[in-house]
């Protein structure tokens, strides 16, 4: 095979006020024809910076400092800017994260891509327009005639992300850099979308270079891996033989930090290696603190029991009823948890898993059925006093880190909303001393009391959350996809934490995920939820080994599997 | 790159929010519209002290000076360098005193309708659905009228006074930062901390004014800007027209409608130096709220 691409010690920084940043140093790596090449790192590795390095769109401050890229016997690096035009889009197509934001949504699929043929084909007219067509084809979707005048909008995540890959085929490349190509998607579009790139890649013997932060991507797709750390590769090499016998201590933390699927283990091994060992602090010991006081009324068995619980969204209004449109998110679903236990809920996006608890929480208005907490039912009864009391038992972690703080506040601040509004301290100071326990007990330290959120980093910010919904000494804890944007490696973190508290206050958690592996390790029981309603509701451990319902087979099939191989 | 720049975030934000004010007040445009608000300030602060004469002190003004031309000697010895106005009035003092009601107009109007708007906005955002409706329905009814016409009806019906015009100019202008604001807030209404803060069952009150108010208010600061600069022409416009403060208080614009009579008559300098004055006031307001508005806003600053 022949050496398609190739990139000799390649180096990347960015400066900036306080110093420069090597981003990428000392990376080399080839790629051949028909291979798939996996760039695995986590946020930060400078996975990225090296996909975009090659097609020499570094953009200031930072700049390649030295190396050389080949590309089919050229030296990209001595190129100029018209010539890398040329190589551009048409010899190297991209594939982005975001199908949403790389395409234009005022334009027709259509246009978009025969402005795309146009140029890089030269290719007009009725020529233009059957290749367009077959393009369209190669890459499954279906009426491509009817589709070439659709809108983006008009398409699915997974659709879109179709016509990407086609807009990048347009101009017969030779190699394709996917970055992130599956992140935004649901599990089964995933799949596809994988399967899809393997097939061209072997079709038309392109090179694919896929950088991604998921293993379980890898794991499906890529011949070889590349596993980046903090800007250097650390280990390269088969991917079979790196998952099963990875030998550089950060794959094996990496590889260790995936949740696994097949069995339940009691904690996510600990991976000191990424996070530099950082978090060993002080924890406190709950039973004696102002953390457990409250916990000795266990009057209710039940903590959350929910019956027939509907909720639906206006699509469109209308004054006459018959006109207006609705959208049922929820639909007669039913469960109760019992107290101390945790009970999952897992579906893809759209399946109304996070309305549902949103719905528990009091959030959104209910329009039919009933939920009890703790016996007492809070669905469309008048808020007194009783009722808030019940309901501020129940807290909540969101999946955003970055949007789930206020950013005006400081730390302290925000986890002393609750002391402060109840008046459960006492006094300041002993409210300052129950925030600085409360940091050490989620791993920040104390000193985190002074900063803003924005000087920490999503996972920190994830705990400064947590910190905060136990400041309101709550019993029940609802987690929204806590960890869908977090790295494997913060995500074993947050778990794990999760998973102490759990054991330490008897807390009653409701975990919504899309991400099946992270439900095994966390959940006792599972309900699987599609289009509003539930499919079924199981042991865990009976989910995963038997699922009765075909969905939850169909869920548990597309689950990526990295320890096929271990 | 996105995500080296998050992961790095932590140190980066505050050095680059540093940079960017630097930057921004060190170039010339933001310096010289700054600095000469500062001076228009100090000016309209300090008018009593720093004024030649005194021009509403009849005992001083003498009917003898009246129409005297820049730099010519006063009856008393003083030099009016702006020139007299028909009644025998320090052209330079009486700048500097309608300055004064001006500002204070402006200023105190902007002030009093933003904090009317931005309750009103936060109050449509935060409670949605009919209280929105509602709201922002009387919101697009006011903003139909055209501000000139609604401030000229008003002051028609309520009379003279400085305190009269600050009513009219509010009423004119809190539908805008009512709409801005709503519009901020709603998109922060939907980010979950304010979501964590319901979970939290606290008060509304304290949502709306711990949470909502403090994350919403950024582009306030601009809009008041401008909109300062927005109610010191329409007091001018109002003055000019003869609705506006009483003549025992005249603002700039009330000094250009008395030097009009005499444009052509050759003593320009009674309307043109107020005009001047209210040009370089309103234009460095201007300048200086679109240069925060860069400041203020990431995106259009690189």
């Amino acid at each position: 095979m022949t050496k398609l691409l190739e990139i000799k010690n390649l180096n990347v920084s960015f400066s900036s006020r306080l110093g420069t940043i090597k981003a990428v140093h000392g990376v080399s790596i080839t790629v051949q024809a028909g291979e798939v090449l996996g760039l695995v790192g986590e946020s930060g590795a400078g996975k990225s910076t090296i996909g975009n390095a090659i097609i020499n769109l570094i953009e200031p401050p930072g700049k390649i400092t030295d190396g050389e890229v080949w590309f089919k016997d050229k030296n990209l690096r001595k190129l100029n800017e018209n010539e890398m035009l040329n190589i551009r889009g048409q010899k190297i197509g991209m594939i982005f994260q975001d199908p949403q934001t790389s395409l234009n949504p005022v334009m027709t699929i259509g246009t978009q891509l025969l402005e795309t043929i146009n140029k890089t084909k030269k290719l007009f007219g009725k020529l233009a327009y059957h290749n367009a067509i077959e393009l369209l084809q190669s890459v499954g979707i279906e009426q491509p005639e009817a589709r070439m005048k659709a809108y983006p909008h008009q398409f699915s995540g997974g659709m879109r992300q179709r016509v990407v890959i086609a807009l990048a085929l347009a101009g017969d490349p030779d190699l394709i850099i996917a970055d992130e190509p599956t992140t935004a998607l649901d599990v089964s579009t995933q799949a596809q979308i994988l399967d899809l790139i393997r097939a061209l890649c072997i079709e038309r013997r392109l090179g694919v270079i896929i950088v991604t932060h998921d293993m379980g991507v890898v794991a499906n797709i890529a011949d070889r891996v590349s596993v980046m750390y903090r800007g250097s590769i650390v280990e390269t090499g088969d991917v079979k033989y790196i998952l099963s016998t990875p030998h550089h201590p950060y794959t094996k933390s990496l590889l260790a930090a995936v949740p696994r699927g097949d069995v339940k283990i009691k904690r996510f091994t600990s991976i000191d290696y990424i996070e530099g060992g950082a978090h060993k602090q002080k924890r406190i010991a709950v039973a004696e603190h102002w953390l457990g006081e409250k916990l000795v009324d266990n009057k209710s068995k039940v903590a959350i029991s929910i019956t027939d619980l509907n909720k639906k969204f206006v699509l469109k209004k209308a004054l006459f009823k018959q006109n207006r449109l609705y959208n049922q998110a929820v639909k007669d679903v039913s469960f109760s948890i019992t107290t101390g236990e945790t009970f999952g809920i897992v579906g893809e996006s759209g399946s109304g898993k996070s309305t549902v608890a949103r719905l528990v929480a009091g959030l959104l208005s209910i329009d039919k059925g009933s939920v009890k907490l703790f016996d007492k039912e809070i669905a469309n009864v008048p808020k007194n006093r009783q009722v808030v009391a019940v309901q501020s038992e129940l807290q909540m972690i969101f999946q955003d880190p970055f949007s789930s703080l206020n950013s005006k506040m400081s730390v302290e601040d925000i986890i002393a909303e609750p002391i402060r509004y109840y008046k459960t301290a006492g006094s300041e100071d002993k409210m300052k001393q129950i925030i600085g326990d409360l940091l050490d007990h989620v791993g920040l330290g104390k000193n985190a009391a002074l900063k803003y959120p924005h000087e920490f980093s999503g996972g920190q910010r994830q705990r400064i959350s947590i910190a905060r919904a136990l400041a309101a000494r709550p019993k029940i804890l609802i987690c929204d996809e806590p960890t869908s944007s977090l790295d494997v490696s913060v995500q074993a973190h947050i778990l794990n934490l999760l998973k102490d508290l759990q054991d330490e206050l008897n807390l009653t958690i409701l975990f919504i995920s899309h991400d099946l592996p992270v439900i095994r390790q966390m959940c006792d029981r599972v309900a699987v939820m599609r289009h509003g309603s539930i499919c079924e509701i199981a042991k865990t451990n009976d989910l995963f080994n038997a699922p009765n319902h075909s969905y939850s087979k169909h869920l548990l099939n597309i689950m990526p599997k990295i320890d096929l191989f271990a | 790159m996105k995500k080296v720049q998050i992961a790095s975030s932590s140190f980066q934000d505050n050095a680059k929010i540093r940079n960017a004010l630097l930057e921004n007040f060190s170039q010339p445009t933001t310096l010289l519209s700054g600095g000469l608000l500062f001076l228009v300030a100090l000016c309209a602060i300090f008018a009593p002290l720093i004024a030649p004469t005194n021009p509403y002190n009849l005992a001083v003004v003498s009917i003898m000076d009246s129409r005297l031309a820049p730099g010519e000697e006063m009856f008393d010895g003083t030099v009016a360098w702006l020139g007299t106005d028909g009644a025998g009035r320090d052209i330079l003092s009486a700048i500097l005193f309608g300055l004064r009601t001006s500002l204070l107009v402006a200023v105190c109007s902007a002030l009093i309708a933003l904090i009317i708007g931005l309750l009103v906005g936060l109050i449509a955002a935060f409670f949605g659905g009919r209280t929105d409706t509602f709201l922002m329905r009387i919101v697009d009814i006011q903003l139909s009228f055209p501000a000139i016409l609604v401030a000229l009806v008003l002051l028609a019906v309520l009379g003279k006074g400085i305190d009269k015009v600050i009513i009219a100019l509010v009423i004119v202008q809190w539908a805008i930062y009512a709409r801005t604001v709503r519009a901020t807030a709603i998109v922060e209404r939907r980010k979950e901390y304010i979501e964590a803060a319901t979970c939290l069952r606290l008060s509304n009150f304290r949502i709306i004014w711990k949470h909502l108010l403090p994350n919403s208010i950024s582009p306030l600061i601009v809009l008041a800007t401008l909109q300062t600069a927005h109610s010191i022409s329409i007091e001018a416009t109002l003055s000019f027209l003869g609705v506006g403060v009483p003549i025992t208080e005249p603002s700039l614009g009330s000094l250009i409608s008395n030097g009009f009579d005499y444009i052509l008559s050759g003593a320009y300098w009674i309307t043109l130096f107020p005009g001047i004055m209210l040009l370089a006031t309103v234009a460095a307001i201007n300048i200086f709220g679109d240069r925060l508005r860069v400041l203020l806003n990431p995106r259009l600053s690189k």
